[in-house]
């Protein structure tokens, strides 16, 4: 017999465990992505957690998620309180600055510039408002903008805006003093944080 | 004005400038999303997302569960956690394990330690190249700086091969799916490890042993310094003590003096009194000893020691050292009492320790530690004092012998590569070993490195011979040379050591032992034995001249006769020498080569003008390769020719470039000698053998002989780009107007082509082989009366 979670003391339907492993194969790909981007700065194993953990919650809360019409934003909620909490776990914050860490052990596929440009990026999107980079970090895992738009409950040329905006800062961070920022990052590596972090960032300045 | 510059300006940041950047944005978030798609999941995997669902639908995946699991494995398997996780949860871990039983102290120093070893070796795993050197130094450092023992030390290597595989695993390289890796690369990382421990454990005894004898020595000169300073108790013991003991006038004079001192210098104990101690103490050196020990008591100081002297008396069976303590107080005047410790054992025990920890075990020549140590006073010396070089030479296979043959095969081996070193490298300023595979050159002074790259080269040759492991074995060894350099006062020994690993590392070390074919070894041999053996044959008449026919390509007219040695040894076939002669040319024989073969074939020649008058073929003899147109070779082909009055003109003298080209690049003066006197000069190996094109119209040359492999292109089924190198190079002898020759025409498809690219002379087997000279007298009759009688009739 199967340990169903009960919701509001109702039988669950004879399809439940079909529902939500029609919905666990819908939207894990998407998930890891997304969590992969956002909160977990390509460390796959975390990204792997954090999806386990959400659809743990999911599972647990089945009764009620599988009847909301458009779950997504849910398990988009979900994600972020995973995400927090596994690095509450561990004493951190969510990963935004690249760290001795990562650049040993993440991503290592690519070749060292595709990886720098690849880290820089991420550096970039980390400086981005809240809302601005939940919609690149769902762009980036393969959504188009409408779909950002309707899950994020905004106008698709807030979405647009945003992505838009988004690439605008990213390239202005990244892509056009690419080898300048090479160049910082070395010299960031070698900095001790709090150096790195007291520093102004005279580039964001202008 | 203002207005429209405005305008165009922002015309100019809307249309390019911006698009532009925002397609370099678009450029690196769409790289952003190929990489996140491009990251593995483990919901991807069918099995593992089966397995997930069924654990949640079972309940069996329980959140508190998942974490207390995660908790308790941290370091078991570290399946589910992210590396930087493991890598966390496996630095706390090891801080436990090494402060358990070990005398560590656990602090952010200790767990900063651990995270750049486990950093270390994580990037050593995934990285390109291993570089043992560095990953060996943690194993090192574990043994030598943290001191853990036998137990941490397991429970480190537990510890670090989760975490290893995990690693690997995350990188993509499963076990066994490197490139071309049977092993995987973790666990070459851990043995370097261990590998790594072994010998600092190791360099860690022996450290603790000198301690050892160190402070017991200490103890024992306390013990007599205090016997020394009290006056009265070294009074009461003077005459019953059995260690040397004595008393001294201040110029060394002995004024009373114990049996054991007496014993220890190997007199009679008369004897002894009046004499001057120091005449005893420090071989040659004893004045030095002297002015020492007189110097600090006349500067006031009451006391004092020397910690080992050689004692120089007559008639010892081994060689003393004693350690010489002495105090003067003033109640005693002028007299000053000595206690001669006997401190021999000590002393070489020190000696014994010394070199164990600055040589290593198998070889016997200086360690890594050694090198670093006399590489640190170099390079501390004043700036301009001279470049200090340091070769290194990995020597890969190596492992392979021990693993295919057993350790004790591996340690012979090393053992006879570091003779063969230590015999190439004589003349070095230090040569060393800086791990069991690689050994170390150091080149300081300038005369060594005027000799540094021939010494090197010859380091290397002697490296790749053939090893003899076992009966009937041999193997091969690939070394692979490193260089560094360093100048004193800017660089320092790390420096100078990390550049030279870093050299190594492009070449991937590879141990596979290369086994030398047994026929390929038997022909070494048989081939050496016959050099030596070639001065005698010579001298007993078995090497004689075969003469092989050269005709006109056009023609076929017989024209001309290649002189080609050749050995009918006793009891095996016949032997063409001609490798041999080249051979013995390149190892400097002092058999009279060439000019025994001049000799005969000029004879044969001037045999044949005799009977065939008009018809005697020109003669053409080989130079052996390596063999140089110098002053003595021209004297003695002047002398042959002279001795049978043989025409010049009829000689060819087939040669190689090296032989008629100085090392400076520029034609031998000596040719224009040869060619003078009317001798012909033709080039072998044109296209193959030949480089100095530009110097060809120099060199006075009749002709020139194409390479044999090129001659080999005219087959009957050609390439599809046809004979175009024989051609060109044909082309090339034409247009210097010289005769060009073809070795190896076999049939007449080959010599018609031959005659149609416009070469000159043929040879080979459709004109014939090489035979006596009788027999091509007599070819030459036939081929004469053949054309004769075919008029005729």
């Amino acid at each position: 017999m199967t340990d169903v979670p009960r919701g509001a003391g109702t039988p669950p339907p004879a399809n439940y465990e079909e529902e939500f492993t029609h919905a666990y194969r819908a939207l894990k790909p998407f998930l890891h992505r997304y969590v992969l981007v956002r909160y977990c700065r390509f460390q796959a194993d975390v990204a792997d957690e954090i999806v386990s953990d959400i659809f743990f919650k999911a599972w647990h809360h089945w009764h009620e998620v599988r009847l909301i019409p458009d779950p997504i934003p849910w398990f988009l909620t979900t994600a972020k309180n995973a995400a927090i909490d596994y690095w509450r776990r561990k004493n951190k914050d969510i990963p935004v600055e690249p760290n001795e860490s990562d650049v040993v052990l993440v991503s290592r596929a690519a070749d060292a510039d595709t990886r720098l440009e690849l880290l820089n990026s991420l550096e970039a999107m980390g400086t981005l408002p809240e809302r601005m980079r939940d919609a690149l970090a769902q762009w980036c895992a393969g959504w188009t903008q409408q779909e950002i738009a309707e899950v994020m409950s905004l106008k698709e040329t807030t979405i647009s805006e945003y992505v838009k905006k988004a690439r605008d800062r990213v390239a202005r961070s990244v892509g056009r003093s690419r080898t300048r920022k090479r160049g910082r990052h070395r010299a960031r590596q070698a900095e001790p944080p709090h150096h790195r972090e007291n520093r102004p960032d005279r580039e964001d300045q202008s | 004005m203002k207005e429209a510059l405005r305008c165009f300006l922002r015309w100019l940041f809307l249309t390019v400038w911006r698009p532009a950047r925002i397609r370099e944005g678009d450029r690196l978030l769409r790289q952003l999303s190929e990489a996140a798609h491009a990251v593995p999941s483990k919901h991807d995997d069918p099995e593992y997302s089966e397995r997930f669902l069924r654990a949640l639908f079972t309940g069996t995946y329980a959140r508190g569960q998942l974490h207390g699991r995660m908790g308790a494995t941290a370091c078991q398997g570290g399946r589910g956690r992210s590396t930087v996780a493991q890598l966390d949860a496996l630095v706390e871990a090891w801080l436990d394990a090494l402060t358990i039983d070990c005398p560590v102290s656990r602090g952010a120093d200790l767990r900063d330690l651990l995270r750049r070893f486990a950093l270390e070796l994580a990037e050593q795993v995934s990285g390109a190249v291993l570089d043992d050197r560095a990953v060996q130094e943690i194993g090192v450092q574990l043994a030598t700086s943290l001191h853990i023992d036998q137990v941490s030390f397991r429970r480190t290597i537990e510890l670090l091969t989760p975490f290893l595989q995990a690693v690997t695993s995350a990188d993509g390289f499963e076990a066994g799916e490197g490139a071309g890796d049977s092993v995987p690369r973790w666990i070459g990382v851990l043995a370097e490890v261990v590998e790594g421990y072994t010998a600092g454990t190791r360099d860690r005894a022996l450290g603790e042993q000198a301690e050892i004898v160190e402070a017991l020595s200490n103890a024992r000169a306390k013990h007599w310094r205090a016997l020394v300073d009290d006056a009265d108790r070294f009074e009461k013991l003077l005459t019953s003590s059995p260690v040397a003991m004595g008393l001294l006038d201040t110029s060394g004079r002995v004024i009373e003096a114990n049996e054991a001192l007496a014993a220890a210098l190997n007199r009679p104990l008369p004897a002894v009194r009046g004499t001057d101690l120091t005449l005893y103490l420090g071989g040659e050196a004893h004045a030095l000893i002297a002015e020492h020990m007189f110097a600090a008591i006349l500067g006031g100081k009451r006391s004092g020691s020397i910690p080992a002297v050689p004692l120089a008396a007559t008639g010892l069976e081994q060689p003393k050292w004693m350690r010489l303590l002495w105090a003067m107080p003033a109640r005693y005047g002028e007299r000053i009492r000595v206690v001669l410790e006997d401190v021999t054992e000590h002393h070489l025990t020190q000696r014994w320790l010394e070199h164990k920890a600055t040589h290593d075990h198998v070889s016997g020549l200086p360690n890594r530690r050694y090198l670093e140590q006399r590489l640190d006073h170099l390079l501390s010396g004043a700036p301009g004092t001279g470049t200090v070089g340091i070769y290194a030479i990995r020597l890969d296979g190596l492992v392979g012998i021990a693993e295919t043959f057993g350790r004790i095969a591996g340690a012979d081996a090393l053992r006879a590569l570091t003779a063969r070193a230590t015999q190439a490298a004589a003349s070095t300023d230090l040569l060393a070993q800086l791990d069991p595979t690689t050994f170390a050159v150091v080149v300081i002074r300038p005369e060594s490195w005027v000799i540094a790259s021939n010494m090197i080269r010859r380091l290397v040759e002697r490296l790749a011979d053939p090893l003899p492991v076992t009966d009937g074995t041999a193997v091969c060894i690939t070394p692979t040379v490193g260089a560094a350099h360093g100048v004193p006062g800017r660089t320092t020994v790390h420096e100078l050591m990390h550049s030279l690993g870093r050299s190594l590392l492009p070449v991937a070390a590879h141990d596979r032992t290369t086994v030398v074919e047994t026929t390929r070894r038997d022909r070494d041999q048989e081939r050496n034995q016959l050099l030596a053996e070639l001065p005698a044959a010579l001298g007993r008449g078995e090497v004689t001249i075969l003469h092989a026919p050269i005709a006109r390509a056009d023609t076929g007219h017989i024209v001309g006769a290649h002189a080609i040695p050749s050995w009918t040894h006793p009891g095996r076939r016949t032997i063409p020498v001609t490798e041999l002669i080249n051979l013995a040319t390149a190892v400097g024989l002092s058999a009279p080569v060439v000019p025994w073969c001049l000799d005969r074939a000029l004879a044969d020649a001037m045999a044949w003008r005799a009977t065939l008058g008009g018809l005697a073929p020109f003669l053409r003899v080989d130079l052996p390769a390596r063999c140089t147109v110098d002053k003595v070779l021209v004297d003695e082909i002047f002398a042959v020719l002279d001795k049978h009055r043989f025409p010049a003109s009829r000689l060819q003298l087939a040669v190689w470039e090296s032989s008629i080209i100085d090392p400076y690049g520029e034609p031998r003066r000596e040719i224009i000698q040869l060619t003078s006197r009317g001798v012909r000069l033709y080039l072998n190996d044109l296209g193959a053998g030949v480089g100095r094109f530009d110097l060809l119209p120099r060199l006075y040359l009749q002709g020139v002989t194409i390479a044999a492999r090129l001659t080999a292109e005219l087959e009957r089924t050609p390439a599809q780009s046809g004979p175009t190198t024989l051609k060109a190079m044909i082309d090339w002898g034409t247009h210097l107007k010289v005769d060009v020759d073809l070795r190896d025409i076999n049939d007449e498809y080959q010599r018609d082509l031959a005659c149609r690219y416009g070469a000159t002379n043929i040879q080979g087997h459709v004109v014939g082989d090489p035979q006596t000279p009788a027999d091509l007298e007599q070819l030459i009759n036939d081929a004469h009366r053949r054309p004769c009688a075919a008029a005729g009739g």
